[in-house]
């Protein structure tokens, strides 16, 4: 009897932690159609919501069209999240198109307005060029996505600027919800932001009309946002996840599995944006692409990832 | 408010560092007995348990499973009614690095004969705990819209080591009791029993009929109990 206790208690000494995998992730669930048990089983994407965040790139027109039109088709696309960039002027026509196609449009408001010193101006612009886009996010990332070399805003900054538009947007337009930037999406300081937030200001805004946005792509973030949407002025406000992702194509669908119902339970997101439709053909994001346009520009994806493919229903 | 908290969390902080200087003073003078039978199982005993919380919190059923280590202080004899004090480490839900870290100081108290005894302890428990008390209801209408959410947390309560640390807001702690039995033999120790933590929950309901956004926000202090099994060594008299 002492011996075999012994061995238990030395047995439970490399059982304290599980290894993970390389990402962390385990193989995708699949499941098996209950009307039809002799079909090949599929994987599960139950747990997908449906939002994306699209590059309005005009080289890739067709693609879109036809890519997006396949996920609505299939009920796994309600909204996209599209960038609206200061330097293209206002005629994106891809950005027309998504809305032709009766999707739900978040625009994000790019980093370089926020310099303006007549913001309340190029707001007006903004919305009078995109009359059919409700939800305004201001800014992406900005404490860490603009280059050093400048301009650059600390969230202090940030946060006089997201005032004056709140002000303005919500006393002019009121059929306007707005989203505020989304901190980053490693590591901790995207969660520290958000409790910054909370103390610069944002409980004299209405919860009704302005939505907190996270980016979030490691664990350590994910345990840091859990605690940042507890603190007392936060914990009032709706939460979207505006970008996450996997830069690994064969893991985008374990992904979806195990992070996003992750997301729901540990921060309430209430939607979740998967990031990217396509985000070019080579550089450091294209394994987070959905579709890549192998073929050239302007013709049909010539690729589609596990992930699309599970979301379209293609064999 | 934030200072009665700083105080209070000092006040533990401090108790928890001084306990063990206090009890290990108290087991210098106790060299005389060392031919009882206190003095066969009284040293210092490491462990490894293994836990499991399951139940349902506010409409939510949760389930945590932890593995762990700590170590025993057992002393000669009982001195302020403590007879040992044991510090802990415990990894709830293993398949995630970042998350479930908990470690634990307790001191506690022992009842009835030379080898088989009822213990009691008391203490606190400190960490970055799992998801495992994060839990989120959506519920949709036929357009796939939100048209309600329920969330529950556990509260992130935890300022002095955090701030230390700057990772405000990512600590929880809360007061622990514990319950068990256990049994030793030479230098093997059984235990099993049951470990109540007094925690501190968030319950929120979001609203988002006729597109109207409402919410009400509430906190309530629940008594989660865990049931956990150990088994372990004596290292050291």
């Amino acid at each position: 009897m002492r011996r075999l206790l012994f061995c238990l208690s030395i047995l439970l000494i490399p059982g304290c932690d599980t290894p993970l995998t390389p990402t962390g992730l385990p193989p995708a669930n699949i499941v098996v159609d209950p009307l039809n048990p002799t079909a090949p089983p599929k994987p599960d994407v139950s747990t997908w919501s449906p939002y994306l965040g699209i590059h309005a790139t005009g080289g890739a027109y067709r693609a879109y069209e036809e890519t997006a039109r396949m996920l609505i088709k299939a009920g796994k696309l309600k909204g996209v999240r599209v960038g609206i960039v200061k330097a293209e002027g206002f005629n994106n026509h891809i950005i027309a198109l998504l809305n032709s196609l009766g999707l739900e449009l978040l625009g994000i408001v790019d980093n370089l307005y926020l310099f303006d010193p007549d913001i309340e101006r190029r707001m007006d612009e903004i919305i009078a060029a995109y009359p059919y886009i409700k939800v305004l996010q201001i800014g992406n990332e900005t404490t860490s996505i603009l280059p050093k070399s400048g301009p650059t805003m600390t969230i202090e900054q940030y946060m006089p600027v997201l005032r004056r538009i709140y002000n303005h947007v919500t006393k002019n337009y009121p059929g306007i919800t707005l989203v505020t930037q989304c901190p980053l999406g490693h590591g901790y300081s995207g969660s520290r932001e958000i409790e910054r937030m909370g103390e610069l200001g944002l409980n004299e805004m209405s919860p009704q009309k302005l939505i907190i946005a996270i980016n979030v792509y490691s664990p350590s973030a994910m345990s840091g946002y859990t605690g940042a949407v507890t603190h007392p002025v936060i914990r009032r406000f709706r939460i979207w996840v505006t970008e996450t992702g996997s830069i690994y194509p064969d893991r985008h669908i374990s992904y979806v599995q195990q992070y996003y119902p992750l997301f729901r339970n540990g921060f309430r997101a209430e939607r979740i944006y998967w990031y990217v439709h396509w985000a070019g053909d080579d550089g450091g994001d294209t394994g987070a692409s959905l579709i890549r346009l192998i073929n050239g520009p302007n013709e049909l994806p010539g690729w589609y990832s596990p992930l699309f493919k599970a979301l379209a229903g293609m064999e | 408010m934030k200072i009665k908290k700083l105080i209070a969390s000092s006040v533990i902080v401090s108790f928890l560092l001084i306990l063990p200087s206090l009890l290990y003073a108290q087991d210098q003078d106790e060299n005389a007995q060392k031919k009882t039978n206190s003095v066969k199982h009284s040293g210092i005993y490491i462990k490894f348990n293994i836990s499991q919380s399951q139940g349902n919190i506010y409409g939510f059923d949760y389930k945590a499973t932890s593995r762990g280590i700590s170590l025993d202080k057992y002393f000669l004899k009982n001195r302020i009614g403590v007879p040992g004090w044991s510090i802990g480490y415990r990894k709830e839900e293993p398949s995630s690095i970042e998350t479930g870290h908990l470690m634990s100081l307790s001191a506690f108290h022992t009842f009835g004969g030379d080898i088989q005894w009822f213990k009691v302890g008391a203490g606190v428990e400190w960490g970055i705990p799992s998801f495992a008390y994060y839990k989120t209801l959506n519920k949709y209408d036929e357009n796939d819209d939100i048209v309600s959410s329920k969330h529950i947390f556990l509260y992130r309560n935890s300022e002095i080591p955090n701030k230390l640390l700057k990772l405000e807001g990512s600590g929880s702690k809360y007061m622990i009791i514990e319950t068990s039995v256990y049994k030793r033999w030479k230098i093997i120790i059984v235990e099993a029993g049951s470990r109540f933590s007094f925690m501190k929950f968030g319950v929120d309901e979001y609203s988002f009929e006729n597109k109207n956004y409402t919410f009400n926000l509430s906190d309530h202090r629940r008594v989660v109990p865990t049931l956990f099994i150990s088994a372990g060594l004596k290292i050291h008299r």
